[in-house]
């Protein structure tokens, strides 16, 4: 392993050096702040630097998907999945599980969500197929086959982001879904709390105009 | 072309790249530097003044400053968004297919006056509701442009001028084989001995190239064109495009993929 970048002739040794290009790959660690946190994990005491090895394996090893709804969870099926105390009849379709925190902190919603782990983009080469979308139809046909009251699902609300990647996931969504009796809504568009109206772009304006309610 | 050190300019947003926790590399087509790829810092916070003008498929006004590795985005207003473009999932696509298009072939900072204005125009036809009939007058134009012009007048391996009748079209000599060179292609031919391929091309589709070539977009929006042509005309500036390009295009994968 000849990772070097101090560019000096002697190189560090072996397992220094392995370190160093295995916490490289990390995103946004590059070469100066690999070699900076390895040589950290030299000097601390072994317990210390095991305990971080370990909790990257725990982590590893204890979170799975949840098979209903996509999101990261220790135990399948999800917290939110099992909680016999939420709407079971609504769906909320997000992107990434951490939209799924955000939406949770803010208590705004009590029924189910979907994870699709990215957005469709077709000029970085992300389509529906690596996205998790058939999996959210297998839970559609499952429902349609439920006998249980409350447990059909009657609404989907699409909750992807709103730039490119998130409204060509949502029209496509909405393609897909519309041979199916469900209610296909999307979260509301308008101005950012805290912004300025002056610095607000075109596409925002209109919607928020769109969206103009009585006080 | 240098720049100063704090530069404006107009450009079409391409695509966007996010990292670090709330930074974004936008790449742009400007008007006059070419294609750039300065940082955006803070896009992805939610109070950001600049992410809603900095979307794909924008045309904005920006103010550049030059950095030590890169120049960074200091100021941005939207000036247009096409917005019946992006209501409709197909012609988003299409955008995205000519911004795909102009990312892949254009190095960084040439500048290309022309090929800026071509982009321009294309997302304008898009969002006016033309549909691939503009994605294929682009993709032609920006061949022309990019010096990829295919022949279309003289056949390309014995240079006898094309009569009408039914011909073929070699993606690695660039342009049109006539009747007489597509019926005895068995390889043989040609400077190096390496085989060629060389799909039919109909005198419909030969015709409709070269209108494309002379005439304005304007002209081109009296014209029907059969489904099968125009299907015929998307293979096969798809094929040439992906063999100048030697790699898989993914817009137009996505196009096919959605109107299946």
């Amino acid at each position: 392993m000849n990772f070097n970048p101090t560019g000096n002739s002697s190189s560090p040794i072996a397992p220094v050096a392995r370190l160093m290009a295995e916490l490289h790959k990390l995103p946004g660690i590059g070469p100066k702040n690999a070699q900076r946190l390895t040589y950290h994990l030299v000097s601390v005491s072994n317990e210390e630097a095991l305990a971080l090895a370990k909790a990257i394996q725990f982590m590893k090893e204890q979170t799975i998907l949840c098979s209903e709804c996509m999101n990261i969870t220790d135990r399948d099926p999800c917290s939110i999945c099992s909680d016999q105390g939420r709407d079971k009849s609504c769906i909320c379709v997000v992107e990434e599980p951490l939209d799924v925190l955000a939406l949770e902190h803010s208590r705004a919603y009590h029924g189910l969500y979907h994870v699709l782990h990215g957005a469709i983009s077709p000029g970085n080469g992300i389509g529906p197929d690596e996205l998790r979308i058939r999996e959210l139809l297998v839970r559609l046909e499952v429902s349609e086959k439920s006998y249980l009251i409350g447990h059909k699902i009657q609404e989907i609300v699409l909750a992807t982001n709103p730039n490119l990647e998130g409204e060509a996931t949502a029209m496509y969504l909405h393609r897909i879904l519309s041979p199916w009796d469900i209610r296909v809504t999307h979260l509301a568009r308008g101005l950012t709390t805290g912004g300025e109206l002056q610095y607000t772009d075109e596409t925002t304006l209109v919607r928020s105009f769109q969206g103009r309610q009585e006080f | 072309m240098t720049r100063p050190r704090l530069y404006k300019t107009e450009g079409i947003v391409l695509k966007q790249f996010s990292i670090g926790e709330a930074d974004q590399i936008v790449t742009l087509l400007t008007n006059n530097y070419g294609k750039l790829r300065p940082i955006a810092k803070g896009v992805r916070r939610v109070k950001s003044r600049l992410a809603g003008h900095l979307e794909p498929l924008t045309l904005c006004r920006l103010m550049l400053a030059r950095g030590r590795n890169m120049d960074v985005v200091s100021d941005a207003e939207g000036m247009a968004s096409f917005p019946n473009l992006r209501t409709n999932l197909e012609s988003l696509t299409r955008g995205l297919i000519c911004t795909e298009l102009v990312d892949v072939f254009l190095p960084e900072e040439l500048p290309s006056p022309p090929i800026f204005h071509l982009l321009l125009d294309c997302l304008n036809w898009l969002d006016q509701g033309e549909t691939d009939r503009a994605v294929h007058y682009f993709e032609l134009h920006l061949l022309r442009h990019l010096g990829f012009m295919p022949e279309l007048y003289q056949c390309v391996l014995c240079g006898t001028t094309i009569k009408p009748g039914e011909h073929g079209f070699s993606l690695e000599f660039g342009g049109i084989v006539c009747t007489h060179c597509y019926r005895t292609n068995d390889g043989s031919a040609g400077p190096s001995s390496t085989p060629y391929s060389v799909s039919t091309l109909s005198l419909n589709a030969l015709k409709v190239l070269r209108h494309f070539r002379m005439a304005p977009f304007s002209d081109i929006q009296q014209m029907q064109f059969p489904d099968a042509l125009s299907l015929e005309l998307d293979h096969l500036l798809r094929r040439y495009l992906t063999y100048l390009s030697e790699r898989r295009l993914h817009a137009p994968e996505f196009l096919d993929k959605i109107r299946k």
